[in-house]
């Protein structure tokens, strides 16, 4: 929503704004989540294809690397299952949400409990089909998770619960079993560091001159 | 008055939806094809569920059966059912029964340690540690049902806390979280602004004053009273300078202070 309209607001687009739950779901979803809950295979399906951008965009948020399919089919099949507890309430996206970043966490502590990486750092192998409309949009969030991926997890987790998620502080302590005060600084470095990390890619591209010819 | 400096360039985090971008796009036939394996995977997955539901209720009826058909048997030999719990004697009839001597207590100030590094069950806990862990265990129920989407129980379960809790820093944790639900997520920010002012007139320097701040401001906003929203942004920035919050506050500050 740009500032114009926002200030321009009535109260109620206002409580809108405030509520993560005040918008629902489009009407067309209920049939189709009524059908996939039923054990219909095309429904199910069907629901998954709608889900999977925002789930693969969640997923790459929270992971290091492009390599995200594996965990984003575990969140589908998530999904797929839990389908019941969703039983309409708020919207189904947030719903969707939660249930990817529950995977995620999963994953995360099974990975950090084995000592392993999420995955190895990737090379930015596909950019082809940034010429879309929100071509803009797109840069910007690519740019975004790849100083990301220079953070540690617990900064990366933190920021992307919070900023993306739209987590508050008592929720991602509550989860992650953290005090409070130590999400704040994990949020407080973590953005203070990709700062940092903008800032110098920005300067890059924008071409600081060093004095060193091209 | 604003706090932000020239580091504070912004970081812009594209809020999720359907349009392309953290993720690579990927080529229409890969996306069906991942969906398609997901489905199979739930499919298969019930597929084990009802086999093993099956198996189970078999093994069941089987074991039922089995102790019927022992019963029966029993009452036809004539012999009489022994009480549950009943011990056989091994020894020879005469044989005294000798007592053994018990296992040599440990020294009273061994036995003082082992108990305090032991914790105690709840039932035997002091008065207290008692209401502490009962306010916890509480607390994590309402963290549970909050996670998974239950926001109208996980408030019953925080306001709980809030009015019963002999934790104060529970109990306070607790109306803020019961304030957030209210806001955010039951749509009643009047009744949220009330917890987060309670909250803060409880512990104006507690662990969660920023979020309760933020939350003031929020809930001001939802009534459309954007003079008490900007004092409340403004209150924040002057006492908590460094907040996670700075930079969404200043952003709000500055959208409402363009005029109309």
């Amino acid at each position: 929503m740009s500032a114009a309209a926002r200030t321009s607001a009535t109260p109620v687009v206002e409580a809108e704004a405030v509520c993560r739950e005040a918008a629902q779901s489009p009407p067309q979803l209920e049939p189709l989540i009524a059908a996939a809950l039923g054990g219909d295979d095309a429904a199910m399906h069907a629901l998954g294809l709608r889900v999977l951008p925002r789930v693969r965009n969640g997923v790459r948020y929270m992971v290091r690397g492009d390599h995200i399919d594996d965990l984003v089919q575990d969140v589908l099949v998530k999904v797929l299952e839990r389908l019941d507890s969703y039983a309409g309430r708020g919207r189904f996206e947030s719903w969707v949400d939660g249930v990817t970043v529950r995977v995620i966490i999963d994953r995360m502590r099974k990975l950090r409990a084995a000592e392993r990486r999420l995955a190895p750092l990737a090379a930015e192998d596909c950019a082809g089909d940034a010429g879309v409309a929100s071509a803009a949009r797109y840069a910007t969030s690519r740019q975004l998770v790849r100083a990301l991926d220079q953070l540690s997890d617990n900064h990366r987790s933190a920021l992307c619960l919070h900023h993306v998620f739209g987590w508050t502080v008592p929720e991602i302590a509550a989860e992650l079993e953290l005090p409070h005060e130590t999400v704040r600084t994990r949020l407080r470095d973590g953005m203070g560091q990709l700062r940092a990390l903008l800032r110098v890619r920005a300067e890059g591209e924008h071409g600081v001159n060093d004095g060193t010819p091209d | 008055m604003e706090h932000q400096t020239e580091d504070d360039a912004s970081v812009e985090f594209v809020p999720l939806g359907d349009a392309p971008g953290p993720a690579l796009p990927l080529p229409p036939a890969r996306e069906q094809a991942l969906v398609t394996a997901a489905v199979r995977r739930v499919r298969r997955a019930g597929s084990v569920r009802y086999a093993l539901q099956a198996a189970a209720s078999v093994l069941l009826a089987l074991g039922l059966a089995g102790a019927a058909a022992a019963a029966v048997a029993t009452y036809l030999s004539g012999d009489p059912p022994r009480k549950p719990f009943e011990v056989r004697r091994s020894e020879p009839p005469g044989d005294p029964i000798r007592l053994r001597r018990p296992a040599r207590p440990p020294a009273p100030a061994v036995a003082a340690q082992e108990r305090a590094s032991e914790p105690l069950p709840p039932a035997l806990a002091p008065a207290p540690e008692r209401a502490a862990a009962s306010s916890r265990d509480l607390l994590q129920r309402a963290n549970r049902l909050r996670a998974r989407g239950e926001w109208q129980k996980a408030e019953r379960v925080y306001a709980e806390v809030a009015r019963s809790s002999a934790v104060p820093h529970d109990a306070y944790a607790a109306r803020v979280a019961a304030a957030s639900l209210r806001l955010e997520r039951l749509g009643d920010p009047r009744r949220a602004l009330e917890l987060f002012r309670a909250a803060l007139r409880e512990q104006p320097r507690g662990a969660l004053a920023e979020e309760a701040r933020f939350g003031i401001a929020e809930c001001q906003r939802a009534l459309g009273d954007r003079a008490a929203e900007a004092q409340a942004l403004r209150e924040l920035l002057a006492l908590h300078p460094a907040s996670v919050l700075r930079d969404k506050a200043n952003a709000r500050l500055k959208q409402i202070s363009v005029p109309e």
